[in-house]
């Protein structure tokens, strides 16, 4: 079965942006595991290019926090490169996934879906 | 006030309020019995047995609730869709009630015998639910009181915190957890944070499966179960957790409805964290999150959760005030003793009374400011009295709605099929007036049942429908309600009447009466024709203790019969037992007041044409002939007669009749007193008024005095 998505890697230097533009479901999370695994093991700061990617299941956002701890764990830089596409963030919004104060513990100022920049800016004396 | 005194009268109101849901209960299990299917019934079932229940032990009617959780107990059953609603089911929780009802009257007192009634109907329910009792054990609270009131409080607003983990190989299943948030969306507020504790690195992850779950947090007003629902498919291998956080709408927790809580009270709450690394915490500057996540106490999803669940019971909070505020004053009503209504009643009768002096006294002398205060009294008291009687005034439909049990009891008992329609529900009756009617309309419902409606293989035999009818229908007209009770029955066999009632010597034999008469026998002290005595009727009490009641609210009783085709009873009551509104008039130097409503209007009586017709005066009015009754002939007043006199045309069943006085003198707010016990057969006069300036009227029975001169002119 023909599938939409569509990768493609531009590499300058130690640097690497990833762009995923298609669908992005159950369907494709092995190809698309794949692709990021081999990223992070060739640069040492990946960009995530994600403005295209039309339909998102629970599966890919599940896989990008993995590669953010793989990162992590690895040293490596993962970033979002400008905005997620609508049908993303919604699902996102839909998933519990719009953070405030990152996930990771060790690794929270770089999560991809804190909305606080990992500052755990809240006021706890109300 | 003590705490016993407290106690005492949280025990009256729940007395009270106990009837009243009682009723609610009857009413709802007939309609189950007809709509098994209907859950909203369902629940008003529990509802109603879980409130007495629960008020039940608060007040120490400990027997009572211990026996309604088991009745409320197979009805959970029912609601969670375990077990049907079934005749057997309907019969036993009926039982149950009058059981409940058997226990409140006792009180706390020995009743050796509704107590085995009562283990009886226990066993036989436990018999009716579904045999394995344990496979559907309900877990154990952690937190038992917001748990218990969560559980069963279905209506509710309550904040649940779920905690969501589906099994890893849900992506295997096809089933994707986003349609069971959506679900979750459907029933109210939602907020949801997702936990991402358990996500491997890329390279050790396996993206078939799924490792994350979700805190969601819930203010809904569905219930648990229907929280439940939406996870019905996922299967045991998830990991589930449903627990109430807040109520919202709780009137006791009126004062917790303004307190938030902070993010380590939450914390704690959550499981998170305990008290005492929460002080120690604390003690630091830093931001609490902050320190936590970087002491490693708690990890920042977490952290995020309580974040979310502060947020999210802050804004259900502020929705709940602001729903309160816009909430319609209109829903609110105090409950006030009846005897308190009849001393108002009583109350504003004097008042009524003294007003009219104070206008007679106004009108009389020349001070237009006397008369302008007198006025003024006047059309308060008028408007008091219109509100206080209209306070008093209850539709007939809750008395209907008891007749549907006893119907289907007694058509149960006596092997009929009886269907029981009412019309005219809304209609309204003094509140003492209903309270007095309830036993003459069981015993002519119980008569129908057992005399008129034929068992259903001779109804089949003689082409009528198996199922026989029982009609009750209640109508307004002027100051009176039609109550009648019809049956499709085999009617009223008269050759039986007659004989019995030669039998009885009340009618010799040979003599022709009337239908009328004929039937107003079977209203006699202990007159049956019933060969067999049953449980239910022919001991030749019933029908007498109809007359009586009947009469003492000063209405009358018409029976109607066709043997073969059926019988319909209809009692003619007044509106009200104490205010009515009159025609005052004058007859030599006595007064007499006529009930306005029936009162059309007043002509002179030009000439008297003395055209007889029965023995009745005839009058032309219009050109129509109108009987008329001549009260100073009739009451054998002595004096002149007046020059000109009045005729005040009444309408009484369909006819037009007159009553001809010397003088008219206007309209009379009327507060009935009663004759007294030596007057009470004087049938002609329903009672007697206190006029403006002492003196009595007596209130003219115009139905009464018409049948009066008839019988007498006969």
């Amino acid at each position: 079965m023909e599938h939409s998505l569509k990768i493609t890697r531009t590499d300058v230097g130690k640097e690497g942006t990833l762009s995923l533009v298609g669908d992005v479901t159950m369907t494709e999370v092995q190809e698309t595991k794949g692709a990021l695994l081999e990223a992070i093991g060739e640069v040492d700061r990946l960009y995530l290019d994600l403005h295209q990617v039309e339909s998102a299941d629970v599966s890919f956002i599940q896989l990008l926090c993995a590669a953010h701890r793989e990162c992590f764990l690895t040293k490596k830089d993962l970033f979002l490169q400008g905005k997620v596409s609508g049908n993303l963030e919604t699902l996102l919004e839909r998933a519990g996934y719009v953070k405030q104060c990152g996930c990771f513990p060790a690794a929270r100022e770089s999560c991809l879906w804190s909305v606080c920049g990992g500052n755990l800016n809240f006021d706890t004396r109300e | 006030m003590s705490d016993a005194q407290g106690l005492d009268a949280g025990r009256a109101v729940f007395l009270v309020e106990a009837t009243e849901i009682l009723e609610q209960l009857e009413e709802s299990l007939l309609e189950l019995e007809e709509s098994p299917d209907n859950s909203e019934l369902v629940g008003s079932v529990f509802r109603a047995l879980h409130t007495i229940k629960g008020s039940g032990a608060m007040f120490g009617f400990d027997r009572v609730s211990l026996f309604t959780h088991e009745v409320e107990t197979v009805f959970d059953e029912v609601r969670s869709g375990k077990m049907e609603v079934s005749r057997e089911l309907i019969d036993l929780t009926l039982t149950s009630r009058d059981i409940i009802r058997g226990m409140l009257d006792s009180d706390q007192g020995e009743d050796t015998a509704l107590d085995e009634e009562a283990q009886r109907v226990v066993t036989s329910l436990k018999k009716l639910s579904s045999p394995t009792p344990a496979a559907k054990e309900i877990p154990v609270p952690q937190e038992d009181a917001v748990y218990e009131k969560a559980d069963k409080e279905e209506a509710t607003l309550t904040t649940w915190r779920i905690r969501f983990k589906p099994p890893e190989d849900i992506f295997s299943t096809g089933t994707n957890p986003l349609f069971l948030l959506e679900d979750l969306r459907e029933l109210g507020d939602c907020d949801m944070v997702s936990m991402t504790d358990e996500i491997p690195r890329l390279s050790e992850l396996d993206p078939e499966r799924l490792y994350f779950g979700w805190d969601i947090l819930l203010t809904t007003d569905k219930g648990r179960d229907a929280i439940e629902d939406v996870f019905i498919f996922i299967g045991e291998d998830s990991d589930l957790k449903i627990e109430p956080v807040e109520h919202h709408n709780m009137p006791d927790e009126e004062d917790a409805q303004d307190k938030l809580l902070r993010l380590g009270d939450i914390l704690v709450m959550r499981g998170e964290l305990d008290r005492e690394q929460l002080s120690k915490a604390v003690d630091s500057q830093k931001r609490l999150g902050e320190i936590l996540v970087e002491k490693g106490l708690v990890t920042a999803d977490k952290i995020d959760a309580a974040l979310r669940e502060q947020n999210h019971l802050k804004k259900a909070k502020a929705k709940v005030k602001e729903q309160s505020k816009q909430k319609p004053v209109i829903d609110s009503s105090i409950r006030v003793p009846s005897s308190k209504l009849d001393e108002l009643v009583n109350l504003v009768g004097e008042l009524v009374t003294v007003q009219a002096r104070l206008s007679q006294l106004a009108n009389g002398g020349e001070d237009g400011q006397l008369k302008f205060l007198a006025e003024e009294v006047e059309r308060l008291s008028a408007e008091l009295r219109d509100n206080t009687m209209n306070i008093r005034m209850v539709p007939i439909g809750a008395t209907f709605t008891k007749f549907r049990r006893l119907v289907r009891d007694l058509s149960s008992d006596l092997g009929r099929e009886v269907v029981l329609t009412t019309v005219g529900e809304e209609t309204e009756l003094d509140k003492t007036v209903i309270e007095k009617l309830n036993d003459p309309m069981v015993h002519l419902i119980r008569n129908a049942l057992d005399h008129g409606v034929e068992p259903p293989d001779k109804r089949a035999a003689s082409g009528k429908n198996r199922e026989g009818s029982i009609h009750l229908e209640a109508e307004h007209s002027g100051a009176h309600v039609f109550i009648r009770v019809r049956d499709d029955g085999a009617g009223i066999n008269k050759e039986k009447i007659r004989k019995k009632a030669i039998e009885r010597g009340l009618m010799e034999e040979g003599v022709d009466i009337s239908d009328d008469e004929l039937y107003s026998f079977i209203f006699s002290p202990g007159f049956s024709t019933a060969v067999v005595v049953s449980s239910v009727s022919g001991r030749g009490v019933g029908m007498d203790v109809v007359r009586t009641n009947i009469d003492a609210l000063r209405g009358s009783v018409d029976v109607k019969s066709v043997e073969g085709e059926g019988t319909t009873v209809t009692l003619k009551i007044p509106l009200t037992l104490a205010i009515i509104e009159g025609l005052l008039t004058r007859v030599g130097d006595e007064r007499y007041v006529l009930p306005l409503s029936a009162v059309e209007e007043c002509v002179e009586l030009v000439e008297d044409e003395a055209g007889a017709s029965r023995g009745r005066n005839l009058a032309h009015i219009r050109g129509e002939l109108i009987p008329y009754v001549h009260l100073r002939r009739h009451f054998n007043i002595q004096g002149k007669r007046a020059a000109i006199e009045q005729i005040v045309i009444t309408h009484i069943d369909g006819h037009r009749i007159g009553f001809v006085v010397d003088e008219v003198i206007g309209q009379h707010q009327t507060v009935i007193k009663n004759l007294g016990h030596m007057y009470r057969n004087v049938k002609e006069i329903s009672g007697a008024t206190i006029l403006g300036d002492g003196t009595l009227a007596l209130i003219l029975d115009v139905p009464c005095l018409v049948q009066e001169v008839q019988n007498n002119q006969l």
